[in-house]
């Protein structure tokens, strides 16, 4: 479904990206571990269009991404949640989650888009009329993803959903993203730490200094404690 | 350039006569004094390149606004300029020197920066032997950079801090005229006419002798509204209000005009000069008139109020201390004026720019060596010139106004108060310079 | 009570007007963080843009007016084209995106002046006439520009709160990532931004300018009103802008009402710089925040 060849990325002088490599099949959820600050953030935006690679394809159901504006990879199906809270701030909880919808086959539906992600998250439906910046951290992380199922999701990206939350939080949102990929929906995940994945990833892939180091089967990867703590610490 | 100059002027033999005659004593003398003058430098034996028939151009600068909120002055201040030099060319000059036209663009003249910069150039680059101005609104740098360098300087800014200035300091002041008389006399002048025109029975003020009064917030603005004041009060009218206005900025007169509106005076005066607003108010007043008289400064002397105005500033009343006179002589400068450049001239300074011209060229010539610019501003001093816009008596540096400053009518320029009309302007006031009535304005008018 | 009246009429007015000049410069701001010094020159050249079509081609005022939106949208684009375009997210956009609309304001009031002359003109009422209660001149034409000022600002307020675009918009203004993540074309929005904003500024000058005054430098002052309003309204909330707008228009037409017309001006700096002092996030902007 996804196919990423050999990217290379950086900012200015720095590269972030050395080759890289992955994929993600149709219905399986993928996700990258490995220490902050070491290029997966980066790999995301390059496969959303924010960044643009200095090398390298990625692929999307046989379609090539790179060159093509964020709104355009949106419309083929892809929907990335940004680390930390990208939500808007001025405006009303229900305001955020309809922009999701922005595209406009979504936007024709935008009601019953509205139903889903508040049957999901509640919260987000007693909140509905306060501004966005009033939420607390957990609600703003919903608010994110909830705004990210609005609109027609074939791969849902997720970056770093647990950063800065308590710990009761994290598993409130783990649970949704649990929920969400049941119905048969592609996940491509990047976390710091294995804490959370476990039960819900096909596949992990380990990434240190901007190269995939390890890949393979979740089961049998996170089971591995010896070369977690190697990776991860 | 003698050629270029006389081009516009080809089929117009007869008005040459006409101007010749109509100038007066100007034309002739400039041809006495120009043979007197070769002859005196050819007796000295030739004494310098600068005295004498012939030798170099002699450079009039003319620093006008050409661009910006004075840009419709600085046009008639060339077109005035240009007149008057290509007339005493093809007279022979002066001496026998050509006159050479410079232009230099005054730019912003409300800002002392840019007029210091301007003249400052003038000075340095253009070699002016006289530099003539209609007015600077920020005066001061250009009378300082001016006295610096010793050149003569005719300007028309209708400034009472230049008597000031100068009195304080002749020696350093000497070349430099003021060729109209002070904003002192309008205030005094209108305060006067007002009154005559109700003491006389010409007119029944509609609520006694009162008056509402906005002055413009510019230095000239201010002190003919205080003027005119203390003359009314004097004279016994009431004044029932007294605002400030930006002038410049006056464009929605509703919380003025609520005021006068309010107060129902006789007479509205105010002292903004800047022909927009004074169109402005025009419009606004025709819209819901009352019964009373409107006095607006000088601004619908100029042809821009009327194409702003309309018909609704017909009967507003205006005066101008220089003013192109409706006499033989202003009559002629008309003709002549919109046969070269088929249009009006406005009523103060194309005529005031020629009329500056005309005087140093007069005195330059009477002094037998326009180089010498000392002896000319001590012609200048002494010699009564009658121009367009009345004479220009330069005794003081500074003309005075006829009647309010200069009884004798012989030796300053007349004050005229003048009404808009359909096709123009009446001179009403003084006499024997009026050229007809004073008429009720249209919004008065019994239907 | 005249002069209250006066004040009042007088405020609404000049709020109306400067609402409409004041929202453009918001919403550039707000979604570009672009002041746009041009808003004047563009302000200016709707003016003249309708004096040509109603006085030398003797069109009708509504058809004059769409002729000024419309030229005046066209600037907007260019000035997205030539400035925007160039400079958008590189190094200096802060400052150099401000002194490049100066450029195009110069320009700008440059070509008007050869084409139209340092003249003033008189742009002719669209409605001509006026009726007076208890001394106050109420002109038809200034009902109007406060009728059409209402309309517009209502469903400009009503766009951004509740269209799908208005709300890009804001998007746009207060997360530009997670705009783009959500598949807004941030290219198109700023573009639009960029239209609108200009075409309410000719509008106004269209509008204005019959009350007022044309010529090339006549938009100077209305865009220096605007700016404080901007400024007082939080820049960047069109909502916070268009009370400023009236609060702005009410003080200075009370000011001229009762103080005397001259202290206007000095009293709106005033006001501004006491409000920059006590609250400098202004009236309903947020620190720190893009907001629309």
């Amino acid at each position: 479904m996804l196919r990423v060849s050999d990217v290379s990325a950086g900012y200015g002088a720095a590269q972030v990206l050395h080759g890289v490599s992955m994929h993600v099949d149709a219905g399986e959820s993928v996700v990258l571990l490995g220490p902050n600050g070491h290029g997966k953030t980066t790999l995301l935006r390059v496969i959303s269009g924010l960044v643009r690679p200095s090398g390298g394809s990625v692929q999307f159901e046989g379609e090539e991404l790179v060159g093509r504006k964020p709104e355009e990879i949106v419309a083929a199906g892809i929907v990335h949640i940004p680390q930390g809270d990208l939500v808007f701030p001025m405006m009303t909880v229900r305001d955020n989650l309809l922009m999701g919808a922005y595209r406009r086959g979504a936007w024709k539906v935008r009601k019953d888009g509205l139903d889903r992600v508040y049957a999901l998250f509640p919260r987000l439906q007693e909140r509905g009329g306060q501004l966005a910046r009033s939420l607390s951290g957990g609600e703003r992380r919903m608010l994110a993803i909830g705004r990210g199922l609005m609109g027609d999701v074939r791969l849902l990206i997720v970056d770093e959903p647990s950063l800065g939350l308590a710990p009761q939080v994290i598993e409130d949102v783990y649970a949704a993203i649990k929920a969400i990929t049941r119905d048969g929906l592609s996940l491509l995940l990047v976390d710091e730490s294995a804490n959370h994945v476990e039960g819900m990833a096909d596949r992990v892939y380990l990434m240190e200094t901007g190269e995939f180091r390890r890949e393979g089967n979740a089961a049998e990867l996170l089971g591995d404690e010896a070369l977690l703590s190697t990776y991860l610490g | 350039m003698a050629d270029e100059g006389q081009k516009p002027r080809k089929t117009t033999r007869r008005d040459f006569v006409r101007a010749a005659t109509a100038t007066g004593v100007g034309g002739l003398v400039l041809g006495a004094a120009g043979g007197f003058g070769a002859g005196r430098g050819t007796a000295a034996g030739g004494g310098g390149a600068a005295a004498g028939g012939g030798g170099a151009d002699l450079r009039v600068v003319l620093a006008a606004p050409m661009t910006g909120t004075g840009a419709s002055w600085g046009r008639e201040s060339k077109n005035g300029a240009l007149m008057a030099i290509d007339e005493i060319n093809a007279n022979g000059g002066v001496l026998g020197r050509k006159l050479k036209y410079v232009e230099v663009d005054q730019g912003d003249w409300n800002d002392p920066t840019n007029v210091r910069q301007v003249f400052s150039r003038i000075v340095d680059t253009e070699k002016p032997d006289v530099i003539i101005a209609p007015a600077v609104n920020a005066m001061g740098p250009d009378l300082d950079v001016v006295a610096e360098a010793g050149i003569l300087y005719f300007h028309a800014t209708t400034r009472e801090d230049w008597r000031t200035i100068y009195k304080k300091d002749p020696e350093k002041y000497w070349s430099i005229f003021q060729c109209d008389p002070a904003e002192n006399a309008y205030g005094q002048g209108v305060g006067l006419f007002f009154d005559r025109l109700a003491e006389s029975g010409e007119w029944t003020p509609s609520n006694g002798k009162t008056v509402a009064i906005a002055a413009g917030a510019d230095p000239g603005g201010t002190e003919i509204a205080k003027r005119f004041r203390q003359k009314a009060t004097e004279l016994g009218w009431e004044i029932v209000s007294h605002d400030t206005i930006p002038t410049g900025q006056v464009t929605d007169w509703g919380p003025v005009l609520s005021k006068v509106r309010r107060d129902a005076p006789s007479v509205f005066f105010t002292s903004d000069f800047f022909p927009p607003d004074n169109a402005a108010l025009a419009k606004q007043w025709a819209a819901a008139p009352i019964p009373a008289l409107i006095y607006q400064h000088y601004a619908p002397s100029d042809p821009e109020f009327k194409k702003l105005a309309g018909a609704a500033g017909n009967g507003i009343i205006w005066s101008t201390v220089l003013g192109l006179q409706v006499d033989d002589i202003g009559n002629s400068f008309r003709d002549r004026y919109r046969k070269l450049y088929k249009t009006e001239p406005g009523w103060s300074y194309a005529g005031g720019v020629y009329d500056e011209v005309k005087v140093w060229a007069h005195c330059a010539a009477l002094s037998g060596d326009p180089k010498d610019y000392r002896r000319v501003a001590k012609v200048v001093e002494q010699t009564p010139v009658r121009g367009v816009t009345g004479v220009l008596y330069l005794k003081d540096h500074i003309n005075a106004a006829y009647p309010v400053e200069q009884p004798d009518a012989s030796l300053g320029q007349p004050q005229i108060i003048a009404q808009v009309k359909d096709d123009g302007h009446t001179v009403i006031y003084p006499e024997p310079y009026t050229n007809g009535k004073f008429v009720l304005p249209p919004w008065m008018k019994k239907a | 009570m005249g002069q209250l009246l006066q004040a009042v009429w007088g405020g609404l007015v000049f709020g109306s007007v400067y609402g409409l000049m004041a929202v453009g410069l918001t919403l550039i701001w707000g979604s570009l963080n672009l002041l746009n010094l041009a808003h004047g020159a563009i302000y200016v050249a709707g003016g003249y843009v309708a004096y040509t079509l109603m006085v030398s081609l003797g069109f009708s005022a509504v058809f004059a007016f769409a002729g000024a939106m419309l030229a005046s949208a066209a600037l907007g684009l260019v000035l997205y084209a030539v400035v925007v375009l160039p400079m958008l997210g590189k190094p200096g956009w802060d400052n150099a995106s401000w002194i490049a609309t100066v450029a195009v304001s110069l320009v700008l009031e440059s070509a008007l002046l050869l084409a139209y002359g340092p003249e003033v003109r008189a742009m002719p009422a669209a409605i001509e006439g006026a009726f007076v209660v208890n001394d106050v001149v109420f002109r038809y034409q200034a009902i109007l520009v406060c009728a059409v000022a209402v309309v517009l600002l209502v469903l400009l307020h009503l766009f951004l709160k509740t269209s799908r675009f208005g709300l890009a918009i804001r998007a746009v203004s207060q997360q530009m990532d997670a705009s783009r993540l959500v598949g807004i074309p941030v290219a198109l929005v700023f573009l639009i931004v960029m239209g609108v904003s200009a075409s309410l500024s000719g509008l106004a000058g269209a509008m204005l300018t019959s009350i007022l005054a044309l010529s090339p430098t006549a938009g100077f002052v209305p865009m220096l009103k605007a700016l404080i309003v901007t400024i007082f309204g939080g820049l960047g909330s069109v909502k916070g802008t268009i009370v400023a707008a009236y609060v702005i228009g009410l003080l200075e037409a009370f000011v001229q009402a009762f103080a005397g017309v001259a202290w206007s001006l000095p009293a709106l700096f005033l006001f501004i710089i006491a409000v920059l002092l006590v609250r400098p996030q202004g009236l309903f902007g947020t620190p720190e925040l893009q907001r629309l």
